[in-house]
């Protein structure tokens, strides 16, 4: 298929516009395509999709999932806790972050799950390290492909266009994968070469990998028939898709998410999502801007999975919410918190068993300041696969044997 | 010889590869990564001068020095390769007086830099004033002229910094010291610090600056430099490093990513030891352009006492913190290694790791023997298979293109942020992870469109980005009708901000130019849409909610950050916005082509250093023939430069295109 010069370069900078005539036709072919993985699938869920959503920078968890019923909390943050009554309470010891309305709504109607506690032995506080390790799921490891991209690797052992996707301006390990090549975007509109009619005939050219022993030259060219075939279905499912569901304020997660929503609605066959949310490396004064993103994480997530229930997707969906990691129990001098452990993690979908799942680490028994871990974050991993995805043995992906929470039916 | 499909690595050295680029007596050949061999791989030895001929040399300039026109390779290959490496390495010895200083555009006209809005906000309470700016008399929105002053102050730190990285780029395109602009990117990205946090161009360009200085010395005075530096005493936070309450953020990175690597021989309880020898170096009071910030070693602020690390005692200082660090078995492992990666492949040999580590710690960390040991290593010339970071690939074009001017359309900046880079503003302390995560299906789609945008620039539709407001701020006055702000647009003839009617303001914001949106008679000031419901009752003027907010309100962020956004760019000088002068017929013409054939091996030799397949070399050559109609040049039609240029695009489209 081919892209007119004036359709690109109207877009903006390099951006891309799409001529009417090519929707039809690129239905048809993602509609083909999904038939094709769909017929000869052995998958218990074949069509199943996993979002993996991830919090850049420590979220502090203590301000998300408020332990409002300890006074432990309280006395380590004198001046940045939620105070009961601010709190949106959800049992008898726990509440959300007021700004958190969004997942109240969830919560309510049974689609949240609250993992306590997630962490690792022997944590990380260095940003990096705990990303990567969380991305790996091999801590003090130094494992060069992702989670996903060695799920991917067992599940669709054969490559296959659009199978995952990640949102965002650079490619997350977490879906660094030996048979599988990501689409990275985060404008839809610029998936696509600039050129002339005749042009396109080479660039045709440039989609096609050959034989060489130039293992860099043998990566640029797998990535260019991915540029090339994929990301043209991709780019017509993000920039033709319209909603009028509310995502709350237009940030980049609810546009990331509409960009998700526009990918399951064309019926790629894309099964694994990756994208993130940034900024909760709340050191100081860290009250406004947590408010703020957790405003944006929760109304994006609860309009992404109305969203879902339009189109009638919402059962093949789920969301696995994370962080690197969460922060110190006691506040720190510029009324913002320093880096810490053990955090929630958070499950949502309509086939979720809502509620709270784990121990929620002690305020008061804590290892330097930092709490305890009491969930290893790999049995959530364990969960989303087995439970979720209905990939049985995980013990080759994730490393090791991690018994799942019974998040799903 | 034709281009290869099995082997782009193991081919033998041909002859052609000695012959000077122009005039092309006959054009064999397409490119110079034939010149590689699998026997050299890891191979320290220094390369022959039997060995030495035209692609090497080329190899040499692109890696070490963003690469050059055919002349320039050819000087560079007529010498040894000993002259060759020492020239590129020995830089002082050029003179470089000649290139031009950094033009200010004046962004503090109040005497004030930027500050954080709490401590503005704070200040106007307390004395009426901040930043320079007095709050005004009585309500409503008496606070807003400091907070309009901040968010100026905060945009144009952001415009001034793209105009630093536009005068940095200008100058690794023009310098005559190609490795030393090179090595000060190096740096940029190892001791990564972000004017994200720092807030203040000049401390960046400052920085750069230090870093030049320092880019093929001495890694102790390195440290030492960067340790003190005032964006970094900002950016990891060592300026707060005081006795008592010491912080570990210097500490841990010093030797995380700066020196020894992660988990090569550190603990926690070391971090916290040595955050304690850094207190002290901080950085004095930066509020005006008067008395800006300089590193201090402060005395009262510096914990005295014992501290132990890394397996050493003694009432350290920050001084003694580098030599410790640089005892350790780890740092000339960590700093060869990353040199390596940069300069000739992702994953070194272990033996080759150990091999220049040592000769880095004989040299006692002087960083010129390591260099030129590794550009003249037959490793440097055994493969060629280095990712273009985004800046590289675009100035080595210009540099291949023979551009003396980074052109203007398309955007410097913009283009690399594209591309996953921007300079100052590296996505965290790890800085950019380079490689072949500069490459996925996006970043490879956009690298096409750069250069389609470089060689057939739109300047009709061309929106500055260093004067364009962005859609959401744009958007802030239509939804504060009642603050009594005025709409701006950029006006490309005057090169200002110009104040227009909201009703001509919401034209431009459907899309049209200011031109046609002034065309319209007025229809009233604000859009219907946007107008409070008329009421029956004509007595009462009609109000909306917001204008209700906006007689109580003290300041608004909003409004605030739609005038910073107007007046900081307007602070900030323009970036001329001149097109690439590019004449390829002539390129060709003086290397006397005759054949589309020649022209396209020309263009990829001149261009590239991993050849086309056969495939798409053929696809490339019927593209052009198919364009001219011809097997031969006719340099009287008319046709023949935009045919060339295309081709010229289909070559830097290409995924070989983007190895080095």
């Amino acid at each position: 298929m081919s892209v007119k010069k004036d359709d690109i370069l109207s877009a903006g900078a390099y951006g891309v516009g799409v001529s009417a005539a090519l929707p039809a036709f690129l239905n048809q072919v993602a509609e083909d395509e999904t038939r094709r993985v769909l017929e000869g699938s052995e998958e218990k869920y074949p069509n199943r999709v996993l979002v993996v959503l991830e919090l850049t920078g420590g979220n502090d968890g203590l301000n998300t999932v408020v332990p409002y019923g300890d006074d432990a909390y309280y006395r380590a943050r004198p001046s940045i806790s939620i105070q009961p009554g601010d709190t949106i309470k959800l049992n008898e010891q726990f509440g959300l972050h007021p700004a958190m309305t969004g997942f109240e709504a969830l919560f309510k109607d049974g689609k949240l799950a609250i993992v306590h506690g997630c962490g690792y032995p022997d944590p990380n506080l260095s940003h990096f390290t705990a990303m990567d390790w969380w991305h790996t799921a091999v801590p003090h490891g130094n494992e060069l492909y992702g989670w996903l991209g060695r799920f991917a690797d067992e599940n669709k052992p054969k490559p296959q266009e659009n199978y995952i996707v990640n949102i965002g301006t650079r490619q997350s390990r977490a879906v660094a994968s030996v048979r599988q090549s990501p689409v990275v975007f985060s404008d839809p509109k610029k998936l696509g070469r600039a050129g002339t009619e005749a042009e396109q005939k080479v660039f045709e050219l440039y989609g096609e990998p050959y034989r060489t022993r130039n293992l860099s030259l043998e990566f640029v060219n797998t990535v260019s028939r991915t540029a090339t075939i994929g990301a043209a279905l991709v780019r017509s499912a993000c920039t033709e898709y319209r909603t009028m569901v509310d995502y709350g304020a237009d940030t980049s997660l609810a546009l990331d998410l509409k960009k998700i929503s526009g990918i399951i609605n064309a019926g790629l066959p894309t099964r694994l999502f990756y994208v993130n949310l940034g900024g909760f490396d709340t050191h100081a004064s860290q009250a406004p801007s947590q408010n703020l993103l957790l405003i944006y994480l929760s109304d994006a997530l609860r309009g992404f999975m109305e969203d879902l229930e339009r189109m009638g997707r919402a059962d093949e969906v789920a969301v696995m919410v994370f962080t690197e990691f969460g922060r110190r129990v006691s506040e720190n001098m510029s009324k913002g918190t320093d880096h810490g452990t053990a955090t929630p993690m958070y499950i949502l979908g309509n086939k979720v068993k809502g509620g709270f799942y784990g121990q929620p680490p002690s305020l008061t028994d804590l290892d330097d300041g930092n709490l305890k871990m009491t969930t290893d974050f790999r049995s959530v991993y364990a969960t989303a696969l087995r439970e979720w995805m209905g990939f049985e043995d995980t013990s080759g992906v994730l490393k090791g044997d991690y018994t799942t929470l019974g998040v799903f039916d | 010889m034709k281009p290869n499909t099995l082997d782009q690595t193991s081919q033998s050295v041909d002859a052609t590869g000695t012959r000077p680029p122009a005039p092309l007596p006959r054009i064999s050949h397409l490119s110079a990564d034939e010149t590689g061999s699998d026997a050299w791989t890891n191979d320290l030895t220094p390369i022959g001068k039997p060995d030495w001929n035209y692609a090497r040399a080329a190899q040499l300039l692109e890696r070490a020095g963003f690469g050059g026109t055919p002349e320039e390779i050819q000087r560079l290959a007529t010498m040894t390769p000993e002259q060759a490496v020492d020239e590129l390495v020995d830089y002082e010895a050029i003179d470089v007086s000649g290139l031009p200083e950094f033009e200010e555009s004046g962004i503090y006209p109040h005497g004030y830099k930027y500050a954080s809005i709490l401590k503005v906000l704070e200040e106007a309470r307390t004395t009426g004033r901040s930043l320079g700016v007095s709050k005004k008399a009585a309500p409503p929105l008496d606070y807003q002229p400091p907070v309009d002053e901040y968010y100026t102050l905060l945009w144009s730190e952001r415009g001034e910094m793209r105009r630093v990285a536009q005068w940095w780029a200008e100058r690794m395109l023009i310098t005559p010291r190609p490795l030393q602009e090179n090595l000060a990117l190096f740096w940029h990205n190892h001791f990564a610090t972000s004017q994200e946090k720092v807030m203040c161009y000049g401390f960046m360009l400052g920085q750069i600056e230090t870093l030049r200085r320092h880019a093929n010395g001495n890694m102790r005075d390195l440290l030492i430099a960067i340790a003190q530096d005032p964006a970094m005493l900002i950016w990891l936070d060592n300026k707060d490093n005081v006795k008592g309450k010491p912080n570990e953020n210097f500490a841990r990175e010093v030797m995380e990513l700066f020196s020894m690597g992660e988990g090569q021989g550190y603990t926690e309880q070391d971090i916290r030891e040595m955050a304690r020898a850094f207190t002290g170096w901080t950085l004095t009071s930066d509020e005006t352009v008067a008395q800006p910030g300089r590193f201090i070693d402060d005395p009262e602020k510096h914990d005295e006492g014992m501290k132990s690390f890394l397996g050493a005692s003694g009432k350290f200082t920050g001084y003694d913190a580098i030599d410790v660090i640089l005892k350790q078995p780890s740092p000339p492992r960590f700093i060869t290694r990353k040199l390596y990666r940069y300069f000739v492949r992702e994953d070194m040999a272990p033996e080759l790791n150990e091999q220049l580590a040592k000769l880095l710690l004989e040299c006692k960390y002087q960083l010129k023997p390591l260099l030129k040991t590794i550009f003249l290593s037959r490793d440097f010339y055994s493969q060629r298979s280095q990712v273009k970071s985004p800046v590289a690939l675009l100035v080595s074009t210009y540099r291949k293109m023979g551009f003396k001017s980074i052109p203007g359309i398309p955007d410097f900046n913009d283009t690399t942020t594209t591309l996953g880079q921007t300079l100052f503003f590296p996505p965290n302390v790890a800085g950019w992870a380079g490689g072949r995560t500069w490459i996925n299906p996006a970043t490879l789609l956009a690298r096409c469109n750069c250069i389609e945008s470089l060689l057939f620039p739109d300047a009709k539709h061309f929106v500055d980005p260093h004067k364009e407001i962005s859609e959401s701020f744009r958007r802030i006055p239509l939804k504060y009708v009642d603050y009594d702000i005025t709409g701006h647009v950029w006006n490309p003839a005057t090169q200002t901000m110009e104040p227009v009617s909201l009703a001509i303001y919401d034209r431009y914001l459907s899309g049209m130019t200011l031109d046609e949106a002034k065309q319209i008679p007025s229809m009233g000031d604000a859009p219907a849409s946007l107008r409070p419901n008329p009421t029956t009752d004509s007595k009462e003027p009609p109000k909306s909610r917001m204008s209700a907010i906006s007689n109580t309100e003290r300041y608004n962020l909003a409004v605030g950050v739609y005038t910073g956004a107007w007046q900081g760019n307007a602070r900030v000088k323009s970036i001329p916005r001149t097109l690439a002068q590019i004449d390829f017929t002539e390129m060709v013409q003086d290397a006397r082509v005759e054949t589309i054939d020649d022209t396209v091996t020309y263009f990829c030799r001149r261009f590239l250093s991993v050849s086309l397949s056969v495939e798409r070399y053929a696809g490339v050559l019927s593209f052009l023939r198919g364009s001219l109609k011809s097997d031969t040049l006719d340099y009287s039609n008319p046709d023949l430069e935009p045919a060339l240029r295309r081709t010229v695009h289909l070559i830097l489209s290409a995924p070989e295109y983007q190895l080095a």
